[in-house]
């Protein structure tokens, strides 16, 4: 086993995106200063002071209350982006995430790698960190208080030098440990400042005097027990936001914190190897204001590039009622990852092609309007306006049961008669002929042709009793029109095109 | 000196010869069109398979019959897409002639901006194989409909533009422009514009019979007014045998289509642009 602590000894200034604020700064809570930055403690302002006493150090120091739930979901961000490097992490409130890497080291191959990738990826953030590693979560957890560099302690292969280990265990001040005060000062009053002084001490006896709580940490810390602790697991949902200091107010500016959001998501859904089917936005304004916007998605396979035009083309729209402060997105449905196999030799159906088709679909649904984009459907009936449906065009590429319905070649040249008598336009709703002395008249003069072909049905509801006939228009078209034998009146209800 | 402006010319591809250009499509690139006498007329042999392709002409006169056997094709491989069409497609009908119904898309934008833009995005994006398009204002100008073939040309998609006759004489950037019109039971085909060598070419195709069948003079119509109603009752005899004159054979035999069907080359050797 090998585990990895990572420990952020500035969470609560870090949290809060405020460690890089020239003036001096410090947190407090409940009138304690929590603590300061580095040009609040040149002047002399530590961790532990009154809020009065500090402010009489140095006048112009900026107080700003501790953010707990923000340190919380700083810590939560920082887990779910372990989690990518290994299976097992757990939590060490307040400030500290443990991994378990002797597994991913199989995938890592190299732990000096991994161990560059860790520290980049905290610099990148403007992230203090401190590592700490060692063969059981709480002698990692102990010896990331210490900046020991894991280079001394652990080869690149992952093999922990033993001896190195134990001395800096040794030399570990009793005060990290995770004792109750009282046993601390009873042991500081015995004279013993370091774990090695500890450890050289018989376990039994250790326990009569300070009860059980001492010897299972000491256990613990060896290895010689185990210890269980919960596991990290990714939420159900996805949240990210993004906090502008001073607000924007282009919709170009928000285009990178877009692509941030969006690549953050891009890993959560790796992770859970999952597929989002919405985008859920939501505008903080300086002024107080919100404003929410989504998206629905049908895509199969998540394309950050694409999204990105997406979600671009979605806010072309919208105007920006001020300056935005905050930007979140929210994710909740979610689907499964596809698993879909390729046949070798079929490259007409390929899924790809289907990718393209519910990317562009996706836009057309989003600028025009899903009541824009239909899918044709047949269904039982008997009037001609009636024997098709049309669909919203979202389910489109889902359906690879189409192929039954195209009938083979031998059916199509087999055509048989009616069907040859059926127009290729519609006219939905039929529009009125008028009748004159001459004869029929829609934009010009109608001649009949052939009929009548009756149509009688509908009769449980309202009765259609019509007959249709062939006709020829003035200029030459095909028409299909129907006399109504109802209210005795025609109508015109498709070209033959 | 004559000589060397031609060549000057032909380098800079303002000029090229039909016959190469003839030999260059290579036959992948076209479709047949399901008519022997309009794939003769044509230099390529068939439809192109990408770019657009004009189709000038009314509604109702066998335009998409003409397109139907070349469409048929197109769906087995990709789905097709309407947009903006001056009537609802018919799907049943196009069904029985062999039009998946899962295969087509129907978009419907309102204004013509928006119509540009989806007629390009679906052209572009290679997902489709055929888009159909109407513009509710078709007198486009020359930049938007080379877009439209351009954005075709790199999806791969045959891009058939309905426009109407009378912009015939219009300069256009399709390589390949049809005037359609119906004469007597058939469909009329002027090639205005093709490939690979001189256009100008004109034919018919006669539409399947059954739809022009006449079954007897007009007189023995019912009658329009609602005054005259009355008139049609004496002749229910007249009726009848309209009725009956439906359901014989006479509809099976005539399901063949384009027997019948004349080239009619002209003297005209314009050279396609």
């Amino acid at each position: 086993m090998l585990w990895l602590c990572l420990r952020l000894p500035a969470l609560p200034l870090d949290a809060l995106g405020a460690k890089h604020s020239a003036g001096m700064l410090a947190l407090s809570h409940n009138n304690i200063i929590v603590m300061a930055n580095v040009a609040a403690q040149q002047s002399g302002v530590a961790a532990g002071m009154s809020v009065a006493s500090a402010m009489s150090l140095c006048s112009n120091l900026e107080l700003r209350p501790r953010d707990l739930q923000a340190e919380q979901q700083c810590l939560d961000n920082i887990a779910l982006w372990a989690y990518r490097f290994s299976g097992d992490v757990c939590l060490c409130p307040p400030n500290a995430v443990l991994l378990e890497l002797s597994a991913s080291l199989r995938l890592f191959k190299n732990l000096a790698r991994l161990y560059r990738k860790f520290i980049s990826a905290f610099r990148r953030r403007g992230l203090s960190v401190q590592l700490g590693i060692a063969h059981t979560p709480l002698a990692a957890e102990l010896l990331s208080h210490q900046s020991i560099s894991p280079a001394s302690l652990v080869n690149a292969s992952g093999q922990l030098h033993k001896e190195a280990l134990n001395n800096a265990l040794r030399a570990l001040s009793i005060s990290l440990l995770p004792l109750a005060p009282k046993t601390l000062n009873t042991l500081r009053e015995m004279g013993m400042h370091t774990l090695g002084h500890i450890q050289a001490l018989p376990r039994a006896e250790l326990e009569r005097r300070f009860g059980k709580g001492i010897t299972t940490m000491l256990a613990k810390l060896q290895g010689e027990q185990a210890d269980i602790r919960p596991k990290f697991a990714p939420p159900e949902t996805f949240r990210g936001q993004r906090h502008f200091d001073g607000g924007l107010h282009s919709k170009q500016q928000l285009r990178f914190p877009i692509s941030a959001l969006l690549s953050e998501l891009e890993h959560y859904l790796r992770l859970r190897q999952c597929l989002n089917r919405d985008l859920q936005w939501e505008f903080h304004y300086l002024d107080g204001s919100k404003e929410a916007w989504s998206l629905d998605l049908s895509q199969r396979h998540f394309d950050r590039r694409k999204l990105i035009e997406l979600v671009m083309l979605r806010l072309e729209p919208l105007s920006l009622q001020g300056a935005v402060e905050t930007l979140s997105l929210r994710c909740e449905q979610f689907i499964g990852n596809e698993q879909h196999c390729e046949q070798l030799f079929d490259t007409a159906n390929s899924s790809q092609q289907q990718e393209k088709a519910a990317q562009v679909l996706d836009k057309l649904r989003l600028r025009l309007g899903s009541q824009r984009c239909h899918q044709f459907a047949l269904q039982d009936a008997h009037l001609p306006e009636l024997n098709w449906v049309l669909r919203d065009a979202h389910t489109a590429t889902q359906t690879p049961a189409h192929k039954k319905l195209r009938p083979t070649a031998e059916q199509v040249t087999a055509l048989s008669a009616t069907d040859l008598l059926r127009p290729n336009w519609l006219c939905h709703p039929p529009e009125a002929i008028s009748e004159t002395a001459e004869g029929l008249f829609w934009q010009g003069e109608l001649h009949l042709l052939q009929g009548p072909e009756r149509f009688d049905g509908q009769w449980w509801q309202q009765r259609q009793t019509r007959d249709y006939y062939i006709a020829r228009h003035q200029g030459g078209a095909l028409c299909w029109v129907f006399k109504d034998c109802l209210n005795r009146r025609w109508y015109l209800h498709g070209f033959f095109g | 000196m004559k000589n060397h402006s031609l060549n000057q010319l032909l380098d800079e591809r303002k000029l090229w010869r039909g016959q190469q250009l003839r030999r260059s499509v290579a036959a992948g690139d076209r479709l047949s069109t399901g008519f022997s006498t309009l794939d003769s007329a044509l230099h390529i042999g068939g439809w192109p398979r990408s770019g657009s392709t004009e189709l000038l002409g009314e509604y109702g006169i066998g335009e998409l019959w003409l397109l139907l056997p070349a469409l048929r094709e197109h769906l087995t491989d990709r789905p097709m897409a309407w947009l903006n069409p001056p009537y609802l497609p018919y799907t049943p009908a196009l069904a029985a002639q062999g039009l998946a119904v899962g295969r087509q898309l129907l978009v419907r934008p309102k204004t013509l901006s928006e119509q540009l833009w989806a007629a390009e995005e679906l052209l572009r994006s290679g997902a489709y194989a055929a888009v159909l398009s109407w513009f509710s204002e078709p007198d486009l100008n020359d930049r938007q409909l080379r877009r439209l073939h351009i954005a075709a040309l790199e999806g791969q998609c045959w891009h058939l533009h309905f426009r109407p006759a009378s912009l015939a004489q219009q300069i256009s950037p399709a390589p390949l422009r049809l005037n359609l019109s119906a004469v007597k039971q058939a469909l009329q085909i002027n090639i205005i514009k093709q490939q690979g060598g001189h256009a100008g070419q004109q034919l018919q195709l006669a539409r399947p019979a059954a739809l022009y069948l006449q079954q007897s003079c007009a007189v023995t119509w019912p009658v329009y007014n609602s005054t005259s109603v009355a008139k049609t009752q004496p002749h229910p005899q007249a009726l009848r045998k309209i009725s009956l004159l439906a359901n014989t054979g006479i509809f099976t035999s005539a399901t063949q289509q384009d027997n019948a069907v004349n080239v009619i080359k002209t003297g005209s050797n314009e050279p396609s642009h």
